[in-house]
């Protein structure tokens, strides 16, 4: 038991040190552009992340073979699209540089599943729901994230991370809910820095990377694991009521406050953590 | 199936001058009366036992030359079988076997060689959790006979270990929670074709 928590625990600390010196060298230098910032800053996190992985598993599979090693590559793809979007392109470049990412995302994780479980017509359809939900999705986390003092926006994206990692625990996927434990501790140095710089370069990646984040690991958990359909959604719900409250909600009082909005959106994912722990099955495993 | 090979091989050399032929002879993998488990030591304390349901496959044995025999078995992870619901699940999530990315684990011959002591040295490929890697099972002949339909049925059992890493099963578990080795113990009945 003591490995499992030395591992554990490097596995989460390494990243968040490594990525809180990070964070903060990018925030004060003034040479590079936001697109470079939101560049280096995805790499060096895809490097970070890294580090966790080879903490968690002893080794680093630089060529996946598996859905939950691809997650690995999530943080470049969030990189290379932080970059593009940073450079602040049309609406609909913008849509598709989403798409194109989350599609990639979404092909590495379920093409294994075309091939072993699901049928064709199956694959077709939840291959386009998964699709349209993470765009919609990450398109939904971005308005929020927007319209939502900074430093409290990034406490709701950290704990959408977070609380599907225990969810995804609570179903008795470790290792699942390791590696969104270790994404949550790469974002969430910025969590500080949104306090101290909210308008540095480095929050180009947050957004990006929730959501192609959240996005492999609930196809990961729903898909290859045992996490339920009701949780997954209640997760998913989650954006959805943050881009309600900022695009429909009152303009004044406790919803229109940071805390109140990031509080109101976390509630079904947290909703989720406790459908979870509830409905586990209690085997004396 | 290198298993079944080498008992049936080992039972005809033994005691059945009658049997021995040139030509080569196929056996199916009788999944009901066939089993594979698997051995761990759990947090150094205990060996807890997995077992594969309904192995398949094919041993084809060729009694003049053992060296060209072949055996190849193929096991679902799906069914894995630890008599705890949700032990079953955890080994089949991506913990571990990760049933739905890689639901086939298989091994098939690549050489056949005859021990001193009358067992078999059966090399081949491994393939579990989508890595392929040579294994080496010992084979031991059981024995022949005919069934209820007048069908000939051979057996062998093999043992044979491999280190869970070497395959990434359960990389994020150390050894200290499950051991690295897990040993293979293999039951094989075959009905010939």
């Amino acid at each position: 038991m003591d490995a499992m928590i030395r591992n554990l625990l490097l596995s989460i600390l390494v990243p968040a040190l490594a990525m809180g010196v990070s964070y903060f060298a990018l925030t004060v230098q003034t040479r590079l552009s936001r697109p470079w910032v939101g560049l280096l800053t995805g790499l060096e996190a895809a490097f970070a992340f890294g580090l966790g992985f080879y903490f968690l598993t002893g080794s680093v599979p630089f060529e996946p073979k598996e859905s939950t090693q691809w997650l690995i590559y999530v943080w470049v793809v969030a990189a290379v699209a932080a970059a593009l979007l940073a450079g602040d392109p049309a609406p609909a470049t913008r849509v598709v540089i989403m798409v194109a990412a989350v599609a990639f995302v979404t092909f590495v994780e379920v093409k294994s599943l075309w091939r072993g479980s699901w049928r064709p017509i199956q694959a077709v359809w939840l291959t386009g729901m998964i699709l349209a939900a993470g765009t919609v999705g990450w398109a939904m986390l971005q308005l929020f994230y927007e319209r939502t003092k900074r430093g409290w926006a990034m406490m709701g994206l950290l704990g959408l991370l977070v609380l599907s990692s225990v969810a995804v625990a609570a179903t008795g996927s470790a290792s699942l809910a390791l590696m969104a434990g270790i994404f949550a501790a790469v974002l969430g140095p910025l969590v500080i820095i949104s306090w101290w710089r909210p308008d540095s370069g480095v929050f180009a990646i947050a957004v990006p990377f929730t959501a192609l984040a959240l996005l492999g690991v609930l196809v990961n958990a729903r898909f290859y694991s045992d996490l339920g359909v009701l949780p997954a959604l209640l997760i998913l719900l989650s954006p959805v009521v943050g881009w309600a409250l900022v695009r429909f909600g009152p303009e004044n009082g406790v919803l229109a406050s940071g805390p109140g909005r990031t509080m109101a959106m976390l509630i079904p994912a947290a909703g989720a953590v406790a459908y979870a722990i509830l409905t586990s099955v209690p085997s004396g495993y | 199936m290198k298993k079944f090979h080498a008992l049936f091989l080992a039972t005809l050399f033994a005691g059945g001058a009658s049997a021995l032929r040139a030509q080569d002879a196929v056996y199916d993998i009788d999944p009901v009366h066939s089993t594979v488990l698997a051995s761990v030591i759990h947090f150094g304390a205990s060996t807890n036992w997995v077992r594969f349901n309904s192995p398949t496959g094919s041993v084809t044995v060729n009694e003049a030359d053992p060296s060209k025999s072949t055996i190849a078995i193929e096991i679902k992870a799906d069914n894995t079988d630890t008599a705890n619901e949700k032990r079953d699940q955890h080994l089949k999530s991506p913990d571990f076997l990760n049933a739905k990315e890689f639901p086939l684990i298989s091994f098939k011959s690549t050489t056949v060689t005859k021990n001193a002591d009358g067992t078999f040295a059966v090399t081949g490929n491994l393939t579990a959790h989508g890595v392929t890697k040579p294994v080496t099972a010992t084979f031991k002949a059981v024995g022949t006979g005919k069934g209820s339909k007048g069908e000939t049925r051979a057996g062998a059992d093999a043992t044979f270990s491999i280190k869970r890493t070497d395959f990434g099963i359960g990389a994020t578990f150390p050894a200290t929670a499950v051991s690295e080795e897990i040993k293979f113990h293999v039951s094989l009945e075959g009905i010939k074709k």
